[in-house]
C-alpha cells in the first residue's frame, strides 16, 4: 500500500467500497463521529455555495417593492414621521417578519434574507477556503526551504516571519484590506498572507523533525541528493501537517472577514454575513432576523470547519500541538 | 548557552529593526493623510486642496519619505514616540491612559477564559471521546464560532431590555476607583471576550493533557496507587500547563484584536479603540507608537520565552 | 453629528407620536451639517437652539428654569478651534457656546434674524448697512482663554473687534503673514468698505446684495478676540481650550478631542436671563451606535440621534412615555453628480438621460426609511425659495412607480442619442464614509443597479472611495461620478447657494456652467432686488431652466430627516408650538436649553459635572 496515507488507520479494505474516498469517510466518522457530522456539513455548506442560486429561491440583490395606494404629494414632516412610505408610490418591503415569501423576513432595502444568507455562503469559503490556500502554499514553500536548506535563507525569513506575527492580527489585516480596492481578491490575499508566519512556522518545525530522523539520516549516508530526500521523504511526512494546518485556520479567517465586514472594510460588492449582521444591529429589538440568521449561519459555517479540524488533527497525528 | 542568548539577542535587533520599518511602511501604503482624512464627510465645497496643503504643512507630512523615516528612527532610538495628530498629546500620554482600561478588559477576558477553559480541558481530556467531552468541546466551539460582536449585540439589547445593570459608559471607571461599576462596565464584553477565548486555551490544554497522560511517568504515577485526581492535578497539568503558558505570550497579540471590536462597542478607550482610529485617520504618529510597543512587547517576550526553553531543553539550542 | 434643524413637538404619547398633530411646513435649513458618513458615528452636536429669545415652553409646561448642566456627546475631530479657518461644523457646537455672532436666526422659516452682537440695524440701501453694537458686552473673565496671557480678560467688546473680524477674514491671511484658508472669505469680500465710530458699523457693499443680512448670522462667523486669534495664528489645529476666548453664554474650561469638552455659565452675558444651564459638559465620543444607545438609555446622556432612524424609532418604541423625539432635516442635500467637464457627460443628453432616471423616491425608501422629500436645484429645506413638491412631481425624474415609466423612455431615447453602449463603462463614486455606515452599505450596489436597470445595460459599476482622494479632484475638474453630498446648507437664504454653485465662474461651480442670461443675469437681479416676490419669480424662473438642461451635472436628489430622541426633562425651546422649527441650530446653541428638573427621568440620570474654571 505504498500509495495510501501512511498516517490513517484504515480498517475496511478499499475494495469494500465502490466510491473511491468512501472507505476513507467511512472509518474517518467511526473514529471521530463529530468530524464525521462536520464533514458531511462542509459538504452541504460547498453544495450549497455551488448552487446558491438555486437554492435561494431569489436574487440576493432584488429589491422586494409594492406599490403604495396611500401615496401623497406633499406630506407635511409630520405625516411623513408618522408613516414614512406615504412619500412614495412605490416602496420597498423593508423589514417583512419572517413569513412564506420571505423564510427569513426582509432587510432595510428589501432584500430576501434568507437568498443572502444563501449566498453569503460563497463569500465565506472562498474567504476561509483560498485564504488558507494562500497561507498554507506559502507556508510550504517559505517552511520547507527553510527547514530544509537552512543557512542564510532561513534565518532572514524567519526574523520576517517573526516581525509579521508580533503584528496582532486584525490591526495587520485592517492595514492589509485597505491599501488597495475592498475587493474579495483583495480580501483573500490579504487573509492569507496573516496566515503565513504560523503556517510556516508548524511546516518548518515538523521539516525539522523530520530531517531528523534515522530514515532521512540513511537516505543520506547511501548518497540521496536533497531533491530525493526532499520530495521521497519530507513531503510525504508532512503532508499530515499541511492538512491540518489547513483545515484548522478555515473558521479564524470567516471570523475575521465577518469581522472586517462588520468594522466597515470588508469586500464591497458580495453579500457577506458580517456586513448583515452590522446592518441589522441597529434596531434588533424591533427587527431581529437579519442579524440573528446571519450571526447563525456564521456559527455554523465556523463550528462545522472547526470540528472538522479538530477530527483532522486527533485522527492525523495527536503529537501535533497547539499550533 | 552564552552564544546563543547573544546569537538571539542579536538577531532579535534585527526583528525590532524589521518591525519598526514595517510600521512605518504600513500605515503610509494606506491611501489618504491625516490631513485630508479629518475632513471625511466634510463640506467639499469648503475644502479646498489649499486647506490640505496647509494642513499637511502644519503635521510634517510634506516632507519627503527618506526624510521622515529617518525621523521616525532617530526618534525611535531616544524612545520618542511623536505626539498624535490628532491630541497632539504625546504617543506615550495616550498609551499610558489606555493602557490601564486594556488591561483591566484583558485581565478580565483571561480571568474567564481560563476559569471556564481549565475545568472544560481538564473533564474533555480525562474523559476522552465520551459523552461529557463531546458535549464540553461541542459547547466551548460553539462558544468561539460566533462572532464577538454578534454575541455582544445581542446580549447588550438584553441587558437594556430588562436593565440588569449599570454600564457606566460614560463614566469610564477604574477598578480602583469604582469597582462595581467597573465591573458592570466590563462584563458584556469580558464574558463575551472570555468565552470567545476558551475554545482555544481549552483545545490546547486538552491535547497537551492527553498527549501527557499517554506518558510512562503518568502510568508509574497510577501504579503506584495515587488517586486519580493527584495523578490530572500534581504530575500531568503542571506539565501539560507550560505550553498554555506560552501561548498565553502569543495570545497578547490576539487579545488585542479582538479587543478592538469590544471596546468600540462598549466605549471602552483602550488601546484597541485607539488602534483602529488611528488607522482610519491615518494618525501615523499614534499608531506607530501603539504598534511599536505593542510588538515589542511581543518580540521580547517570545525571545524570553525562547531562551527559557533553551535552558529547559538542550534539544533547542543545538538545533 | 452637527447641529441639525429640527421641528420642536409637543410631547405625545406614543400613539400620539404616531399620529402627530401637523406641525405645520418645513421651516428652513441652515445647519451646517458634518458628515453622516465618518467615524463619529452617531455623534451628537450640542443640542439644538430654541427660537426667538424666551418663549414659553412648547409644551405647555411650568417653563424653562435655570440651572442643570446637560450631558451630550461629542465629536472626535476637530480641525479648528476657529470658526473661520473650521469647514467643519462639530467645531461649530464648541464655539457656537462660547462665542457670539453679530446677528442670529430668530425664525429661519421665513429667514428671520435678530440681534446678537448688534443690537439694532438699519438698512440704508441695499448696499450700505449701519449696524448699531451692542453697549455693554464684554469677553469673558474666567476660564482658560481669559486666563491666556495672550487675551485680554474681561475688556469690553468694541467696534475696532468687529472691523478686525472682518477684515481678517477679507484679507485670508494670518498674524504673521502667511495665506490662510478662511471659509467665509468670499462672503466678507462683498464689503467694500468698513466705517466704525464708537458704537456704529458701516458697511458698504461693492453691489446690491438683497442676502446679505443673513448672511451675517451664518453659524461660522463667530466674532475672535483680535489679540487671541493673532496669537494661535496658524496653531489653530491644536485643539486646546485656551485658545478660546468669546463673548458668548457660557465660558469654555475644557476641549479635548476625542474625551471631553466642557464649559460652565458666563455670568457677565450680556442677556441676564440667559443661558439656563449652569454648564454644559459633551462627555462622551461615541463611535459605534451600541455604545450610544447605552450611553442614552441609561441615562447617562440626555439625547441620543443617528442618522439612520432604525435604532432611534426601536429606543422610542421601548420607552414612549419617557421620552420624546424631534424630527431634525439634513442640510446636506443628496445628489448624484456627473462630471459634464469630460466625456462622456459633456453631450449634455447623456447627463440628463442620467437625471431621468434617478428614481429619487425610491432612493429615499431604500436608505433612508422613507423619511425625506425630494429636492430640485433649490433644497425643499430652503421653504421659501424651493419649488414645490407638487410642482417637482411634474417634473421627469422626480417621480416612481408607474409614472415614472414614461420617463424611462425618454431618457433612454437621450441614451441611445448620446451613443448608448458605445459610452463604455461608467463608474461612479461613493464616499466610504457613506457606504461603511450600515444602514447606506448597499448604496453602491442600489445605484448602479438603479442605472443599469434602466438603459438595460451593465456600463454602470461603482467604487468607494476615501474623501481625502475625492477632494482634489473637484477642485481639478476630473472628478469622477458622485453619489451622496458635496455641500450644506448655511442660510435659509437660497440665492447665494444658488450663485456659488453655478455661477459663472464661481469657485463651487464644479460643471463650469456658463449661462450668464439664462443664470447669472436672473440670479444677480435677484439678490439686488430688494422686492421678495420678484426675487422669489425669478430664482424659481433659474430652477426650472435648470431643471430643463439636466441640471447641468448636478443632478440634485433629496433631503432626508432624521428623529432625535431625548430624555423628557431635556428641552430646547423652540418657537410656537405647532409651527416646524427648522433652522440653524447651532446659531442659538446652548441659549434655549433648559433641564427640568422635576421630571421623574431627572432623577434617575447620571449627572455630568462640569469643569469648573
Amino acid at each position: 500500500m505504498a500509495d495510501s496515507t501512511p498516517l490513517i488507520l484504515g480498517q475496511k479494505a478499499r475494495s469494500e467500497f465502490p466510491i473511491p474516498g468512501l472507505a476513507l469517510f467511512v472509518n474517518f466518522s467511526r473514529r471521530k463521529p463529530l468530524g464525521g457530522i462536520a464533514f458531511v456539513a462542509v459538504i452541504v455548506l460547498v453544495v450549497t455555495a455551488i448552487f446558491a442560486p438555486v437554492i435561494a429561491r431569489y436574487d440576493p440583490n432584488f429589491i422586494f417593492k409594492r406599490d403604495n395606494p396611500s401615496y401623497e404629494v406633499s406630506p407635511t414632516l409630520m405625516q411623513l414621521a408618522a408613516d414614512s412610505d406615504i412619500g412614495s408610490p412605490v416602496t420597498v418591503d423593508s423589514f417583512e417578519t419572517p413569513s412564506w415569501t420571505h423564510w427569513f423576513g426582509t432587510d432595510k432595502v428589501g432584500h430576501d434574507i434568507y437568498a443572502r444568507v444563501i449566498h453569503g455562503t460563497r463569500l465565506s469559503l472562498i474567504v476561509g477556503l483560498g485564504a488558507s490556500a494562500i497561507a498554507v502554499s506559502v507556508g510550504l514553500l517559505v517552511g520547507v526551504a527553510s527547514g530544509f536548506y537552512r543557512g542564510a535563507f532561513d534565518i532572514i525569513s524567519q526574523r520576517l516571519i517573526d516581525a509579521l506575527q508580533a503584528f496582532p492580527g486584525l490591526v495587520l489585516l485592517l492595514l492589509l484590506v485597505q491599501v488597495a480596492e475592498p475587493s474579495v481578491r483583495n480580501t483573500v490575499f490579504a487573509m492569507g498572507v496573516i496566515g503565513v508566519p504560523t503556517v510556516t512556522r508548524i511546516i518548518r518545525s515538523s521539516t525539522l523533525v523530520v530531517q531528523s530522523t534515522d530514515y532521512v539520516e540513511a537516505a543520506r549516508s547511501i548518497g540521496a541528493t536533497n531533491t530525493r530526500i526532499l520530495w521521497r521523504h519530507v513531503v510525504p511526512n508532512i503532508f499530515s501537517v499541511v492538512l491540518i494546518a489547513f483545515s484548522i485556520g478555515i473558521g479564524a479567517y470567516i471570523i475575521f472577514e465577518a469581522t472586517i465586514s462588520f468594522l466597515g472594510v470588508g469586500p464591497r460588492g458580495v453579500v457577506s454575513w458580517g456586513k448583515m449582521v452590522q446592518e441589522g444591529r441597529g434596531s434588533l429589538d424591533l427587527h431581529p432576523w437579519l442579524t440573528v440568521f446571519a450571526g447563525l449561519a456564521i456559527a455554523i459555517v465556523v463550528i462545522s470547519f472547526n470540528f472538522l479540524g479538530d477530527a483532522i488533527r486527533d485522527v492525523l497525528d495527536p503529537r501535533l500541538r497547539g499550533t | 548557552m552564552g552564544t546563543y542568548i547573544l546569537r538571539r539577542l542579536i538577531l532579535n535587533i534585527l526583528v525590532l529593526w524589521l518591525v519598526a520599518t514595517m510600521v512605518f511602511l504600513s500605515i503610509r501604503v494606506l491611501p489618504g493623510n491625516y490631513a485630508s482624512q479629518q475632513f471625511a464627510g466634510a463640506n467639499l465645497g469648503g475644502v479646498s486642496s489649499e486647506a490640505i496643503a496647509q494642513a499637511e504643512r502644519a503635521l510634517g507630512l510634506d516632507k519627503p519619505m527618506p526624510e521622515q523615516y529617518a525621523n521616525f528612527m532617530g526618534d525611535l532610538l531616544t524612545l520618542d514616540l511623536g505626539e498624535s495628530f490628532r491630541t497632539r498629546n504625546s504617543t506615550w500620554s495616550e498609551l499610558r491612559k489606555a493602557l490601564p482600561y486594556s488591561a483591566e478588559l484583558g485581565v478580565f477576558i483571561i480571568l474567564v477564559g481560563f476559569s471556564v477553559a481549565i475545568p472544560v480541558g481538564v473533564i474533555s481530556a480525562v474523559k476522552q471521546d465520551q459523552t461529557p467531552d463531546y458535549i464540553l468541546r461541542g459547547v466551548a466551539i460553539s462558544a468561539l464560532a460566533a462572532p464577538v460582536f454578534w454575541t455582544a449585540s445581542i446580549a447588550v439589547i438584553f441587558v437594556l431590555e430588562w436593565d440588569l445593570i449599570q454600564i457606566n459608559v460614560t463614566g469610564q471607571p477604574h477598578v480602583w476607583s469604582d469597582p462595581w461599576g467597573a465591573i458592570q462596565w466590563y462584563m458584556i464584553p469580558g464574558f463575551v471576550g472570555g468565552f470567545a477565548s476558551t475554545a482555544t486555551v481549552m483545545r490546547l490544554l486538552r491535547s497537551e493533557l492527553l498527549e501527557v497522560l499517554r506518558q510512562d511517568y503518568i502510568r508509574t504515577a497510577r501504579a503506584k496507587g495515587l488517586t486519580e485526581r493527584t495523578v490530572i492535578m500534581r504530575h500531568a497539568m503542571r506539565n501539560a500547563f507550560l505550553p498554555v503558558l506560552t501561548v498565553m505570550g502569543l495570545t497578547l497579540a490576539t487579545l488585542i484584536s479582538s479587543q478592538i471590536v469590544l471596546e468600540q462597542m462598549f466605549n471602552i478607550p483602550g488601546v484597541g479603540r485607539m488602534l483602529f482610529r488611528s488607522i482610519t485617520l491615518r494618525d501615523y504618529p499614534l499608531f506607530q507608537g501603539l504598534v511599536i510597543v505593542t510588538t515589542f512587547v511581543i518580540v521580547t517576550t517570545n525571545l524570553a520565552v525562547d531562551v527559557l526553553y533553551g535552558f529547559l531543553d538542550p534539544r533547542v539550542r543545538l538545533s | 453629528m452637527a447641529n441639525m434643524n429640527y421641528w420642536s413637538r409637543r410631547r405625545l404619547s406614543r400613539r400620539g407620536m404616531l399620529r402627530g398633530a401637523a406641525v405645520g411646513t418645513a421651516g428652513v435649513a441652515g445647519a451646517v451639517l458634518i458628515g453622516c458618513g465618518d467615524d463619529d458615528d452617531g455623534g451628537d452636536d450640542g443640542g439644538g437652539g430654541g427660537g426667538g429669545g424666551g418663549t414659553a415652553a412648547p409644551d405647555g409646561g411650568a417653563g424653562p428654569v435655570k440651572g442643570g448642566i446637560s450631558s451630550l456627546v461629542s465629536n472626535p475631530v476637530y480641525d479648528s478651534v476657529d470658526a473661520h479657518t473650521s469647514v467643519s461644523s462639530p467645531v461649530l457646537t464648541v464655539t457656537s457656546r462660547a462665542q457670539s455672532k453679530l446677528l442670529r436666526f430668530s425664525n429661519p422659516n421665513s429667514g428671520e434674524v435678530a440681534g446678537d452682537l448688534i443690537e439694532s440695524w438699519e438698512v440704508v440701501s441695499p448696499s450700505e448697512y449701519v449696524l448699531n453694537m451692542r453697549q455693554g458686552v464684554t469677553w469673558h473673565d474666567a476660564g482658560p482663554g481669559a486666563d491666556n496671557p495672550a487675551s485680554t480678560a474681561g475688556r469690553p467688546l468694541t467696534t475696532e473687534d468687529i472691523k478686525w473680524n472682518i477684515e481678517r477674514q477679507q484679507n485670508a491671511v494670518f498674524a504673521d503673514g502667511s495665506a490662510g484658508a478662511f471659509g467665509r472669505s468670499a462672503y466678507w469680500n462683498k464689503v467694500a468698505s468698513v466705517d466704525i465710530t464708537d458704537k456704529e458699523i458701516k458697511l458698504t457693499l461693492k453691489a446690491d446684495d438683497a442676502t446679505f443680512v443673513e448672511g451675517l448670522a451664518n453659524e461660522f462667523n463667530t466674532i475672535n478676540q483680535p489679540e487671541m486669534a493673532e496669537a494661535v495664528d496658524t496653531n489653530f489645529s491644536e485643539i486646546t481650550p485656551d485658545k478660546v476666548i468669546g463673548t458668548g453664554p457660557f465660558i469654555l474650561t475644557e476641549w479635548r478631542p476625542g474625551e471631553r469638552v466642557s464649559g460652565v455659565r458666563n455670568p457677565n452675558y450680556y442677556n441676564p436671563d440667559r443661558p439656563y444651564l449652569d454648564g454644559f459638559v459633551y462627555g462622551a465620543v461615541f463611535e459605534d451606535p451600541t455604545a450610544y444607545r447605552i450611553g442614552f438609555e441609561q441615562n447617562q446622556i440626555d439625547r441620543f440621534t443617528d442618522p439612520d432612524p432604525d435604532t432611534t424609532l426601536a429606543i422610542g418604541a421601548d420607552k414612549p412615555d419617557t421620552t420624546n423625539t424631534k424630527w431634525q432635516g439634513v442640510a446636506n442635500t443628496v445628489a448624484a453628480y456627473t462630471n459634464t467637464n469630460i466625456a462622456p457627460f459633456s453631450d449634455l443628453r447623456l447627463a440628463k438621460a442620467i437625471d431621468l432616471s434617478i428614481d429619487r423616491r425610491l432612493i429615499i425608501q431604500q436608505l433612508h426609511n422613507g423619511f425625506g422629500r425630494v429636492s430640485g436645484p433649490v433644497a425643499w429645506l430652503q421653504e421659501k425659495w424651493a419649488l414645490s413638491q407638487e410642482e417637482l412631481e411634474t417634473r421627469p425624474g422626480y417621480q416612481s412607480g408607474a409614472a415614472r415609466d414614461a420617463d424611462i423612455v425618454e431618457a433612454n431615447k437621450l441614451w441611445q442619442a448620446g451613443g448608448g453602449a458605445d459610452v463604455g463603462d461608467i463608474s461612479w463614486t461613493i464616499a466610504q464614509s457613506w457606504a461603511a455606515r450600515a444602514s447606506w452599505n448597499a448604496t453602491p450596489e442600489l445605484i448602479v443597479g438603479m442605472f443599469n436597470d434602466a438603459f438595460s445595460t451593465s456600463q454602470f459599476s461603482a467604487k468607494t472611495v476615501p474623501y481625502g482622494e475625492i477632494i482634489p479632484s473637484w477642485s481639478d475638474g476630473t472628478f469622477d461620478n458622485f453619489f451622496a453630498w458635496i455641500a450644506n446648507i448655511e442660510i435659509p437664504d437660497a440665492r447665494a447657494d444658488m450663485q456659488a454653485a453655478f455661477g459663472t465662474g464661481s469657485p463651487s461651480n464644479f460643471w463650469n456652467v456658463n449661462q450668464p442670461d439664462d443664470i447669472d443675469a436672473p440670479l444677480a437681479a435677484s439678490v439686488a432686488t430688494t422686492d421678495i416676490d420678484e426675487a422669489l419669480e425669478l430664482v424659481t424662473g433659474v430652477q426650472r431652466y435648470i431643471l430643463d438642461n439636466g441640471q447641468f451635472g448636478r443632478h440634485i436628489c433629496y433631503n432626508y430627516i432624521f428623529p432625535a430622541i431625548s430624555w423628557n426633562h431635556y428641552h430646547t425651546t423652540g418657537g410656537a408650538a405647532d409651527e416646524g422649527w427648522n433652522f440653524i441650530a447651532a446659531s442659538l446653541d446652548g441659549l434655549d436649553e433648559w433641564l427640568d428638573q422635576t421630571e421623574s427621568t431627572f432623577s434617575d440620570r447620571q449627572h455630568p459635572t462640569a469643569t469648573p474654571v
